[in-house]
């Protein structure tokens, strides 16, 4: 490793590393959670690797339509994360954001899916803020990306950034749900590649 | 009846803003990217901006800096999900008057304003 | 009819001459697929690639297969173990969109339109002519190659699987 003590080690390797993921979720969960007036609750997020022939049926069918709020991380966190709901999931979190009756959103027009794009900046921003004040350096999302498509052709965005370096996908992950259990999401946040940059040729030889 | 202009990329924070500040006697001018927001700064003359902070096409702390050079008076509130100790101190050295954190409750933005303008 | 549906997952190459089989790659986004086929042999073949060219460098950076490039030679060379001759094959490119556009980011992210470059590159040096392609654009596909018939089809969300040749 490059930085022993950079903040992507302690995150995924270091001692405080489930304190400051289960702070850091909590904080994110907390943002959505104000902003559909729902407590929102979140599984215990862990370190997740997977080999990129995996990913796709870690999460599910790969033709799947799924709704993917992407977003880039800048600053002593580099990397990128990925919000993701099924579209009639979806369609239910746009029903609570705009105070409408379930079931009535039935589209993603653009107002929907910049209501979206805000639930994607929250809980990423509520995640680096957290980190952020921990170690007292900047950590800036980039604006969102939504994107509805099958869920292979999402992923594979995440595959094409890793791929040139090593064959595995090594990600921060959460569920979280709404109080009804309707409300389904996964969150993930990817380190940049070259995090792992100086170990890989370990990992593969 | 006092002038507020709201700069977000979020269509959907425009329009929530945008109603809450109607609802409460305020005239409101958009803009959805730091660029634009100079620009409409400079055309509509607002009292008071409210800037988000993660943006397209230059982003907040840009938009406030430029904005506090053309007008050193001009007065802007950021709102924005960074609530992050180092940025405050960026915002506020570069000239902000206050800093509210998404998601906003209303009340916090309105007393705000109303500090900041009174 | 009986179909055997036999997935090509990321970097990966399979060849059949199983008349029963059916190549597929699920939802390709800015990933590529290239097909092959000897009319003659009824032998099929898919690549699915990730990336376009693999660095010229000898670290390891996994699986060759997953760079277009590199995954072309070894599918024709597979090709050719099991009798292909080049002059015959029928040659089809499908996948590289550009799912994402991200505001303040560089062209870095398009490799969707990469790999199509890279696949149109290799090719060409290989004298094999493109018969029919669904490239670019901003949606996700399904593509699949019938070995037994040498017909490919691709499905986008929302539509039904069209045949491409």
């Amino acid at each position: 490793m490059s930085k022993p003590e950079s903040l992507w080690q302690q995150l995924i390797s270091g001692a405080q590393s489930e304190t400051m993921l289960q702070a850091a979720m909590d904080h994110a969960a907390l943002n959505l959670s104000d902003m559909v007036g729902q407590s929102i609750t979140i599984d215990v997020p862990g370190v997740t690797t997977v080999s990129i022939n995996d990913m796709i049926t870690y999460v599910g069918s790969p033709e799947a339509e799924i709704v993917g709020i992407y977003l880039l991380i800048d600053g002593e966190l580099q990397g990128q994360a990925l919000l993701m709901f099924s579209l009639h999931d979806a369609f239910y979190l746009i029903d609570l954001l705009m105070g409408r009756d379930v079931g009535e959103t039935v589209e993603l027009d653009d107002l929907s899916q910049s209501a979206l794009a805000e639930v994607g900046n929250l809980m990423l921003a509520g995640f680096l803020n957290t980190l952020a004040n921990i170690s007292g350096k900047p950590l800036r999302p980039s604006p969102p990306a939504v994107v509805v498509d099958m869920l292979g052709a999402i992923l594979n965005f995440i595959a094409a950034s890793v791929g040139a370096t090593s064959d595995e996908l090594v990600f921060v992950e959460t569920i979280f749900k709404d109080t009804d259990r309707i409300l389904e999401g996964r969150f993930w946040i990817l380190p940049d590649p070259s995090v792992f940059e100086s170990s890989a040729s370990n990992l593969f030889t | 009846m006092s002038k507020v202009m709201i700069v977000d990329d979020a269509q959907f924070m425009r329009v929530r803003l945008s109603k809450l500040l109607t609802r409460n006697g305020y005239e409101v001018v958009e803009a959805e990217n730091g660029e634009q927001a100079v620009k409409v700064f400079k055309s509509a003359s607002p009292d008071v901006v409210l800037m988000d902070i993660t943006m397209p096409h230059k982003d907040g702390l840009e938009a406030l800096s430029e904005i506090r050079e053309f007008d050193s008076k001009a007065k802007v509130i950021m709102l924005t999900a960074l609530g992050q100790e180092s940025m405050i101190v960026q915002a506020v050295q570069a000239g902000a008057k206050d800093y509210v954190v998404k998601p906003f409750n209303p009340k916090r933005v309105m007393s705000a304003l109303e500090k900041v303008l009174g | 009819m009986t179909q055997n549906l036999r997935p090509v997952a990321i970097g990966e190459i399979i060849v059949s001459n199983n008349g029963d089989d059916v190549l597929v790659a699920y939802g390709l986004g800015s990933c590529v697929a290239v097909c092959m086929y000897d009319p003659m042999l009824r032998v099929g073949s898919m690549l699915h690639a990730l990336l376009p060219t693999k660095p010229s460098d000898n670290i390891n950076r996994g699986k060759p297969t997953k760079f277009v490039d590199e995954g072309i030679s070894l599918l024709l060379k597979q090709m050719q173990k099991v009798g292909g001759k080049q002059i015959r094959y029928k040659a089809y490119l499908c996948g590289g969109a550009q799912m994402l556009s991200i505001p303040n980011s560089t062209d870095a992210f398009n490799i969707g339109q990469r790999n199509i470059e890279a696949a149109e590159t290799m090719l060409k040096k290989m004298s094999i002519v493109i018969q029919a392609r669904d490239t670019g654009g901003k949606a996700g596909r399904t593509v699949k190659l019938y070995v037994g018939s040498g017909q490919v089809t691709v499905r986008t969300l929302g539509h039904k699987e069209h045949v491409l040749a």
